[in-house]
């Protein structure tokens, strides 16, 4: 690194107010045009040290800050957060979460207010700002409207409008397919031969392979667990179920036309499609929230109950305790098959902590284990369960998903993540526009690609269920 | 943003009770919750500005936006006084009154704008004896609803949530 | 869930438009439309001919600018209201005085459909803004009701996930201490994942809007708020009108 250093950090530490935790010491610099990748696992401190490095710590968050964060040379500390904003800019993990107008024509004129620039200069960034990021057409779109890889395009274009000279981004490929990540790259590749400094904090180090010049600094976590998932016992008998002409129609869209498929007891079936396919409702609808029309055979004279994993796991939480969360409403419960559940889905050392201080993957895994305590449980859906989670949680993930089928439950996943499906899954089944395409089982994992969201033509095989 | 929740709350989340005032359960609930929250002097009456506005651009309301708008200001700024004058949110009995001052200010400003209109006063007191009733208990109700919520949101982690905040 | 609860829910759609076509109130300045709102509210004292006579103009402006729909269904929801008090005033004091209350109450419920149905939340924030209010409690409330729609979706997905694992209302007439508690302790596995998700989304539009230097003292609004032709003509025709029955008394 020739070029003096924009944003630099000297065994930068932090430490959260409430729980304690801590990241760092950490030493960091980036210059013009330099694109550095800092990858780690989850809960290794990325978007800690994201905020760190864009003086978002400490001027919104109370805690500890030790060593010395520095943006042109002055502590972050000592100098208003509007006024670094104006030299490094920070684009976070969903990018949904971060709209702040009705229009993307707005989106990008709310950053350049801010600057105090008059109106006529606003309209002339603004209109640069969409023309390279392609974003002309929609500009009068509400941002809401668009697609992820949209969004985070508008994003970029919000912040690289106001010529930040340090463009710091955490996980901003976690929300998008393969295609959307691709474009993003290359953006940023772009951004960083015009002289931006990008810092990019990521697991999916796989999508920045192709940029020149990249520096990677690997961030430790917690060490990836070895140990060996419990069995559970088989609790549930064997059934199989044949769904017959299943449709869904909300209002007057359809969602889910004839759809055919045979599931039964001890399956990993994963569903995959586009956004809007309907594979969410689908989930919903085997799970019993969803009216549908057709028809569900059983071989048992009592169906199976499937629970359903939600997405964002924090629409249940409202209890002390993680045991209170799985526990609540349960008139009786087994003591030892809720101590096995906890074991499995790695909660035992939370058992009695509160739910909202959990990381994403232990609020899903919770969502798990509150869905296994129901009674009368033949299997469980579980509703995009790898978003946001890196390698080792996926692999987490996928040892549980087959641990519960071992014990005979039918496991139902719904995910854009095709290399995790072809690892964990016995049988693929995709669906375009509420009907289903394929239904193949699940390739050996040597012949996966990372990159592509759809089955390629190979793997159609012949399908041995009714459809 | 709780202001949001405050009015979706008031028209979704109603218990099958065909009483006047019933729907303070939930909302004066909320604006308890709203300024423990944000612990500072005049968050409830803000918040239910805002709620007001916003239920006024909705539609919501049977009497006009004008008694919308003021309506929920009255009950936020009910319950502002009696956070300020009481305190501590964290005790049942504080909640519980908040809310119930709450509600019988949202009340009383409708009885107001019927006086200012001229309405006769014994048919506004014929009118509104019982509602008044109605009010102090759903208020009492929802205050006592408030401290549930806040009593689990602590538990829950939540406010060590926000600590770590500005 | 209450079934009507839920058609309601559907039903009021929080759409960031307003709900009138083009017009020329739709595109008068949202301060004018305020004072005209305000004036409206404040003519219910006048006696009655006087209030007959604005009340007129106000129907003639109302018509002009196509909202008579709108009008409309504010006066349907107090029709009952309406004709109890319009019956017990003619029966116990007289017809006059039945008149007059009757005009004031429907100008009262719907002086302010003037604003709220013509103005868009973007327009109010404007607004706000340019009558002194500090620019962060204008961007609070603009962003606050277009988060509505999404804060409905995850309201909606709440009462669905708890239902999910058998937390749900049970409807039921009971009365007693047991019932209450159980219909408090919904309320509650409700409310509290829902204030956590809105202080999670606020917190997010907080740091967004901070890192795009929103806090900045330098912020300059690319638009802002003009009176137009429209705005003078219908300010000088209400100051002409009240002048007119100032006069006239």
């Amino acid at each position: 690194m020739g070029a003096r250093a924009i944003v630099a950090a000297e065994q930068a530490a932090y430490q959260y107010g409430g729980c304690g935790t801590s990241i760092g010491p950490f030493d960091f610099e980036a210059g013009p045009g330099e694109f550095h990748l800092l990858a780690g696992p989850s809960g290794c401190g990325k978007s800690t040290l994201a905020r760190l490095l864009s003086g978002v710590i400490p001027h919104l968050y109370r805690g500890q800050l030790h060593g010395r964060v520095t943006i042109d040379g002055r502590p972050t500390e000592a100098v208003p957060l509007w006024e670094l904003s104006a030299r490094v800019g920070l684009v976070s993990q969903n990018p949904a979460a971060q709209l702040l107008t009705s229009t993307v024509g707005d989106e990008i004129a709310f950053g350049l207010e801010n600057s105090g620039m008059a109106a006529d200069e606003i309209e002339a960034r603004s209109a640069y700002a969409l023309d390279c990021f392609g974003l002309v057409d929609v500009i009068d779109r509400d941002p809401r409207t668009l697609s992820g890889g949209e969004q985070q395009k508008l994003l970029l274009s919000a912040l690289t409008a106001r010529a930040p000279e340090v463009l710091i981004l955490d996980e901003p490929l976690s929300m998008l397919d393969a295609s959307a990540a691709v474009q993003v790259v290359d953006h940023l590749r772009h951004l960083a031969r015009t002289g931006t400094a990008i810092v990019a904090f990521d697991h999916r180090s796989d999508c920045y392979s192709g940029v020149d010049g990249l520096s990677t600094k690997a961030l430790a976590g917690m060490p990836a667990s070895t140990s060996t998932l419990p069995e559970l016992p088989q609790n549930v008998p064997p059934f199989r179920f044949k769904v017959e002409g299943l449709g869904v129609r909300l209002g007057a869209c359809r969602v889910l036309e004839d759809v055919n498929i045979e599931l039964a007891g001890g399956q990993v079936v994963t569903i995959v499609g586009a956004n809007g396919s309907g594979k969410t409702t689908l989930l919903r609808a085997l799970a019993g929230l969803q009216a549908y029309k057709g028809r569900v055979l059983t071989s048992t004279s009592k169906p199976p109950r499937l629970g359903l994993c939600f997405q964002n796991p924090d629409r249940q939480i409202f209890n002390a305790t993680v045991r209170e969360e799985i526990l609540f409403g349960l008139a009786h419960h087994d003591e030892d098959f809720y101590h096995l559940v906890l074991d499995l889905l790695g909660l035992t050392p939370y058992e009695y902590t509160p739910p909202l201080l959990l990381s994403e993957g232990e609020k899903k895994r919770l969502g798990l284990a509150i869905v296994l305590l129901r009674p009368g449980l033949g299997g469980v859906c579980l509703d995009e369960p790898t978003l946001g989670q890196d390698m080792q949680q996926r692999r987490v993930l996928g040892r549980i998903i087959r641990r519960l089928a071992a014990a005979g439950y039918l496991c139902v996943t719904a995910t854009h993540d095709l290399e995790w499906a072809r690892q964990w899954s016995d049988r693929i089944v995709r669906l375009d526009r509420g009907e289903i395409c394929d239904c193949a089982p699940a390739p050996a994992p040597s012949t996966a690609t990372a990159r592509t969201m759809l089955l390629p033509p190979s793997l159609v095989n012949p399908c041995t269920d009714g459809h | 943003m709780l202001a949001a929740l405050v009015v979706l709350a008031n028209v979704t989340l109603r218990f099958p009770i065909r009483m006047p005032g019933h729907s303070g359960v939930v909302w004066m609930a909320l604006l308890v919750v709203a300024r423990a929250v944000v612990p500072r002097h005049g968050a409830a009456a803000v918040a239910a500005l805002f709620s007001g506005i916003m239920a006024a651009l909705m539609g919501v309301g049977d009497k006009g936006a004008l008694d919308t708008v003021l309506s929920y200001l009255a009950a936020g700024v009910g319950v502002d006084l009696v956070m300020v004058v009481a305190g501590n949110p964290e005790r049942a009995i504080v909640c519980v009154a908040a809310a119930m001052t709450g509600n019988i200010f949202k009340l009383a400003v409708k009885v107001l704008l019927e006086l200012w209109i001229g309405i006769p006063t014994g048919f506004i007191l014929l009118g509104r004896l019982y509602p008044a009733a109605t009010h102090v208990v759903f208020g009492a109700a929802g205050g006592y609803l408030g401290f549930l919520v806040l009593r689990a949101l602590r538990r829950a982690g939540f406010f060590a949530y926000l600590a770590e905040r500005r | 869930m209450h079934g009507r609860s839920l058609s309601r829910l559907y039903a009021t759609r929080p759409t960031s438009c307003a709900v009138v076509p083009d017009s020329f109130l739709r595109r008068a300045d949202p301060r004018t439309k305020l004072a005209l709102s305000i004036l409206a509210s404040l003519a219910v004292m006048l006696p009655l001919p006087r209030l007959v006579v604005f009340v007129s103009a106000y129907a003639v402006l109302v018509l002009a600018a196509g909202l008579v729909r709108q009008v409309g269904e504010q006066v349907w929801r107090i029709r009952l209201l309406l004709l109890v008090l319009f019956a017990l005033d003619w029966v116990f004091i007289g017809a006059g005085f039945a008149v007059l209350i009757t005009l004031r109450l429907v100008l009262l419920v719907t002086s302010f459909t003037l604003l709220f149905a013509t103005t868009t939340p973007e327009e109010m924030r404007q607004a706000i803004e340019r009558l002194g209010v500090p620019p962060r409690f204008a961007f609070v409330f603009a962003t606050t009701y277009r988060s509505l729609e999404l804060v409905r979706s995850e309201w909606l997905g709440i009462i669905e996930a708890q239902r999910a694992r058998g937390i749900t209302l049970q409807e039921t007439r009971e009365w007693s201490w047991t019932a209450w508690r159980a219909r408090l302790a919904w309320a509650v596995s409700l409310i509290v994942p829902a204030v956590v998700l809105v202080a999670q989304r606020a917190w997010s539009i907080t740091e967004a809007a901070a890192v795009r230097g929103f806090d900045s003292p330098r912020r300059l609004p690319a638009r802002s708020l003009r009176l137009a032709r429209v705005d003078h003509v219908l300010l000088a025709a209400t100051a002409g009108l009240f002048a007119g029955l100032y006069i006239w008394q």
